[in-house]
């Protein structure tokens, strides 16, 4: 059955994800290994567990929607902090 | 007065209400979320320096509850699977699975929330913490929430089922949508939090 194959995978990925974290990688490196791993997570239980792999044009477009709006979020949030990078918070 | 439910998907949509309805009600959830790790980054970024996860967090203890989690939602999608079968004691079984799963999530959480406190680490101990305790404690509301919804469709499931199996099988596919995005802001916070 797919469900179990799927879990299974997502099991595997945690252990990895625990695995390349006991390396202490270099901060860019070991965030850039940890979401990578966690986006395949995430892909997996959307497009399998929540069945997004075959859905109707409507949930793609409140998803879309979703997605865009979240981006401009954190996009201006994060943008408006840039010239403040490496200066403490107060 | 009485508000119709059905459970015939619309014809200019191609999906069921109550199906549209929780993918917008996760829309502002993922806003909700979207903005606490916008906080997250930004304070990260901002600070001077920043502690190591793994140095901190119990990591078997945060990977075991991942597993939990994870283990959660692939019985909660064959809860749903079985009413589609129209099997309703194995819907029982898998959602009575699910919903023990979510208690066991969140008592290993209370546990670990329960040695920090012992260890001196507070919200207020230092910018860390006070996003571990906001990320982490607004997720196990989600959890709780969950797990409430969850025992709810299990105790009157028999009744519902007896009336209007559709209607059932819905509201589990519903109350499953929201399950799972509650599983993918764990698999995103596990990491933010235990291992970097």
């Amino acid at each position: 059955m797919r469900y179990v194959r799927v879990y299974v995978a997502l099991i595997v990925a945690t252990i990895v994800t625990v695995g390349v974290s006991t390396l202490r990688l270099e901060v860019p490196w070991a965030v850039t290994a940890a979401l990578a791993i966690a986006a395949f997570k995430v892909s997996l239980v959307a497009l399998d567990f929540m069945h997004l792999r075959r859905e109707r044009a409507a949930i793609y477009a409140a998803l879309a929607l979703t997605l865009v709006l979240a981006a401009s979020l954190m996009g201006l949030i994060l943008a408006s902090a840039a010239d403040q990078v490496g200066m403490p918070i107060r | 007065m009485e508000i119709p439910y059905s459970t015939a998907a619309r014809p200019d949509t191609g999906v069921t209400n109550s199906k549209l309805g929780i993918w917008l009600f996760l829309a502002s959830e993922v806003m909700l979320f979207g903005s606490l790790f916008s906080a997250y980054v930004l304070l990260r970024v901002g600070a001077p320096t920043w502690p190591h996860g793994w140095a901190i967090m119990d990591v078997p203890l945060g990977a075991l509850n991942t597993g939990v989690l994870i283990t959660s939602s692939v019985t909660m999608v064959l809860a749903w699977v079985s009413l589609k079968e129209r099997d309703l004691s194995r819907y029982w079984l898998w959602m009575g699975f699910t919903v023990l799963l979510g208690v066991m999530f969140l008592s290993i959480k209370a546990f670990e929330y329960a040695g920090h406190l012992q260890e001196g680490l507070y919200p207020s101990t230092n910018t860390f913490m006070g996003l571990y305790f906001t990320l982490t404690g607004m997720h196990a509301l989600h959890v709780l929430a969950g797990v409430i919804v969850n025992t709810w469709l299990l105790a009157t499931g028999f009744t519902m089922w007896e009336r209007d199996p559709d209607r059932l099988t819905h509201r589990v596919e519903a109350a499953g949508l929201y399950w799972h995005f509650v599983d993918i802001v764990w698999i995103v916070l596990f990491p933010l939090l235990y291992l970097l």
